[in-house]
């Protein structure tokens, strides 16, 4: 079935697979198989099927939220060798590849053709195609493009008894139920995803990258605001605060200013005619707001050191503390202003170090909490702040999560957001694809088969 | 059957069922909605949810069923708005038409039946995932969805989704719901994103000379790296090719440019009145069917053409890879079915269909192996198997 090289079994090599980026649940794979096909992946999980193992499917274990985690031991399946592309149509706007395909690797492929993908997570030089499958995964680029539901139109799928299905097609339109739709975001719970379709998305011809310096967290949150209520749609529309900034400043010296409170990263792009009225309508929107300063990208290479610093602004905080933890609740946009004020009191009346770096532009919040785990009275200050504050987001509208997915990390506050009736809904759904429930247990959905070890 | 919903039923259920309705009910609230499915549970009813009755016909015919038909068109509110945050909530019954007449005077529109004027409902095109045109600028109806409630036959209202532009929490089940016809609970109500309005929308109009240049224009403008809002070739008297552009007046007056520059040469000629997509009536006319086959763009040349000897009148959707006709029943459909699948249609649906061949064919031909999954998902949501049985793909 496998080669000895695609079979992990030493327990020091299997440390690495106990865990996602998401590090307070950990569990011990049984062991860990590397499939180098559909088939071979579908032999394994016939193999659990048959005797009663759980398995859990991975990618790069880049995951926010222990989709990954073998809480109940098992096998833990990763498709990181299968990683090539197998297709691309630019005319059809096209591209077939393996699951483990890391997600920056297919704008690479299409580059040549002017095109990329959409959907761009900031581990996206390190995560899988079919992890972005899993979460339902996004990034800055989301506000005008979309989420990765509305970039993959095919799947195969090897069903939790280890058959194999193919979903979808190349066309924009599903057919019958959309299990396509479904798959998106199951987090693993429903089989493995072991090749995808998306659609790829032509390359702007005119891209303007703003940074606009705020002197507080509330005058760039009202920009904000102003600049999506005004009928602008930027690509992209980023905030990161004085801690993240400062983070940035001690380990790239990018040449921001310390003192800021607030940046806001502000991306516009199109055809060309209009886009230089719509930039300056914004700077000025941001000026109207108090920014000390708006200035954009004069060059590509400013463009790229600005998104650098964008998607290493969580990584950096590595050498601010040990350990972090970053949310990822949703509100209404316009909401802004008073729940990151809220989340700054949440914060301090627990003292813990919060920061925010997160997309602004679609409500999507990202407070980052950074302690130390060998601090058990902070890990537990961590843990209590965190739950107010998805409380909160949950309370004005919004989501306990907008990409990161729910995994394990934020299992046990789905009930925040659904009722029992809902969630028993979910679980039939989940026993329809997997009966015996051998496929990442213990994701998603609490409650008694979240709870019960598999059989 | 209640006195002032029976003329619509009167004329439609035979798009439905091949008897008509036990009753017909219209609930005016989510609590009566949950009222009448209890009650249609209790008696052993089916239940088939109705809105304007424009797309009843698309789904398979409901055989040997007693029935409840749930007019939804009482519940036509828009429950709340927020300009700001750019979400709107509605109950289904709203028309499509009436909602963006509430959004307009925000200077926002949302990306459902945007050229419909036929009195469509929210719900009904939620069920039918129907978009138009402008899929292949904003996606269909699945795109457009945020949350919804629902009253299952397991007799409670469920929500999903929520009310923000992302969320992840859970099974997007709202993916599930469009597109299933009602088949897997009776949606009560919908949260929808919404979009600014553009300042500017113009259409550029061009008669040609045949399907080919037609299309091979209509291929050039797709490659053109354009972003059109609309991009359709129309067969029926004549051909037409039609691209839209929405947004500043200044990036539409650009690109309108474009597309006269990158049509020229394939000898088409600008025509003074727009184009009118073809769409089937509510109620099959008999001698003919309609059908929409999905494919990709680089084969909507090929799908044209399987169809010629039997078109009466079409519209490809370039870009979305779409092309929806009216055929003759010159020839047998199985000959038809062939030839599209020969030319590279992923799938299709028999959107009508006269009498004779409802009974025996299944308006959706899709891969066979995913049935299973289509069965358990309908058996995870509809336990009691109540929403318009047999109605779906593979009679579930």
């Amino acid at each position: 079935m496998l080669r000895a090289d695609q079979v992990l079994t030493d327990s020091v090599e299997m440390l690495a697979y106990e865990c996602d980026a998401y590090t307070i649940h950990k569990g011990r794979p049984d062991v860990v198989v590397h499939p180098e096909s559909t088939e071979q992946c579908a032999a394994v999980v016939r193999l659990c099927a048959r005797m009663g193992v759980p398995f859990t499917p991975r990618g790069t274990g880049t995951g926010l939220s222990g989709g990954a985690t073998p809480l109940y031991g098992g096998v833990v399946i990763s498709i990181m060798r299968m990683n090539r592309v197998l297709s691309i149509s630019p005319a059809d706007l096209r591209l077939r590849a393996q699951a483990g395909c890391i997600n920056s690797t297919i704008t690479r492929a299409v580059a040549p053709y002017g095109l990329h993908y959409a959907p761009d997570p900031s581990s996206q030089t390190a995560c899988t195609v079919g992890g972005n499958v899993a979460e339902n995964a996004s990034g800055p680029h989301t506000l005008k493009y979309g989420v990765t539901a509305n970039h993959v139109t095919a799947l195969t799928l090897v069903l939790p008894d280890g058959s194999v299905v193919e979903l979808g097609s190349d066309a924009d339109e599903p057919c019958g139920y959309d299990l396509v739709g479904l798959l998106v975001g199951s987090e693993g719970t429903l089989g493995i995803v072991t090749e995808v379709t998306v659609r790829l998305t032509p390359n702007p011809r005119e891209v303007r990258t703003l940074l606009a310096v705020f002197g507080s967290v509330d005058d760039a949150s009202r920009a904000v605001s102003r600049i999506i209520a005004a009928g602008i749609v930027p690509c992209a529309l980023e905030m990161m605060d004085s801690m993240i900034i400062n983070a940035l400043e001690d380990a790239f010296a990018m040449g921001f200013p310390r003192d800021a409170q607030a940046l806001l990263l502000v991306e516009l792009d199109g055809l060309g005619p209009g886009l230089d009225a719509e930039t300056a309508d914004v700077s000025d929107l941001c000026a109207e707001h108090n920014a000390r300063s708006v200035t954009a990208a004069a060059s590509e290479e400013e463009r790229a050191r600005l998104w650098f610093a964008r998607k290493q602004g969580v990584g950096v905080l590595g050498r601010v503390a040990p350990n972090k933890v970053t949310q990822d609740g949703v509100i209404p946009r316009s909401l802004l202003p008073e729940v990151l004020a809220r989340i700054r009191g949440i914060a301090e009346s627990h003292s813990v170090r919060l920061c925010n770096i997160f997309h602004a532009g679609d409500g999507n919040l990202h407070p980052c909490v950074i302690f130390d785990e060998r601090d058990a009275d902070e890990l537990r200050r961590v843990l209590v702040a965190n739950e107010e504050i998805l409380r909160l987001c949950v309370e004005v509208g919004g989501s306990i999560t907008g990409e990161h997915g729910v995994g394990v990390e934020k299992r046990d506050a789905m009930p925040l957001m659904f009722s029992e009736a809902d969630l028993a809904a979910m679980r039939r759904v989940k026993s329809a694809f997997d009966p015996a429930g051998l496929c990442n247990p213990g994701k998603i959905i609490p409650g008694p088969s979240a709870e019960a070890a598999p059989p | 059957m209640s006195a002032s919903y029976a003329p619509a039923m009167a004329v439609l259920w035979p798009c439905v069922a091949d008897r008509p309705p036990a009753e017909a009910v219209a609930p005016a609230s989510r609590a009566e909605a949950a009222v009448e499915v209890a009650r249609a549970l209790r008696h052993g009813l089916g239940i088939v949810p109705v809105g304007a009755g424009t797309r009843l016909a698309e789904a398979n015919l409901m055989r040997g069923v007693e029935w409840l038909a749930v007019d939804m068109t009482r519940m036509d509110r828009v429950l709340a708005y927020s300009p700001d945050d750019m979400t709107v909530v509605v109950e289904p019954g709203v028309t499509a038409e009436a909602l963006q007449a509430v959004l307009a005077e925000a200077g926002q529109f949302a990306a459902l039946g945007l050229a419909s004027g036929r009195g469509e409902t929210v719900g009904g095109l939620i069920a039918a995932n129907a978009q138009g045109r402008r899929q292949c600028a904003f996606g269909l109806p699945r795109d457009q969805l945020l949350g919804f409630r629902a009253a299952l036959s397991t007799g409670d209202e469920v929500r999903f989704g929520g009310c923000t532009v992302k969320n992840v929490a859970g099974y997007d089940m709202g993916k599930l719901y469009c597109g299933s016809h009602g088949t897997l609970g009776l949606i009560t109500e919908l949260t929808l994103r919404v979009r600014p309005l553009p300042s500017v929308r113009s259409t550029l109009s061009l008669a040609g000379p045949g399907l080919g240049d037609t299309l091979s224009a209509g291929m050039a403008l797709h490659l053109a790296r354009l972003l059109p809002t609309g991009l359709v070739a129309t067969f029926g008297a004549g051909c037409a090719l039609t691209v839209e552009f929405s947004g500043s007046h200044e990036t539409v007056a650009w690109q309108l440019e474009q597309a006269r520059r990158v049509s020229a040469g394939y000898g088409l000629q600008t025509e003074a009145a727009a184009s009118v997509d073809p769409s089937p009536p509510a109620v099959p006319d008999p001698g003919v069917a309609w059908l929409r086959a999905a494919t990709v763009p680089t084969a909507i040349e090929g799908l044209c053409r399987a169809l010629e000897p039997c078109l009466s009148r079409a519209v490809a959707h370039i870009a979305a890879g779409l092309v929806e006709a009216e055929v003759t029943l010159a020839e047998p459909l199985n000959d038809l079915e062939r030839r599209l699948f020969a030319a590279g249609c992923s799938h299709l649906r028999w959107t009508r269909l006269p009498q004779s061949e409802r009974a025996t064919r299944d308006a959706w031909r899709l891969p066979a192996a995913q049935l299973p999954l289509m069965r358990a998902v309908k058996g995870a949501l509809d336990p009691a198997g109540a929403f318009g049985p047999g109605r779906f793909a593979g009679r579930i």
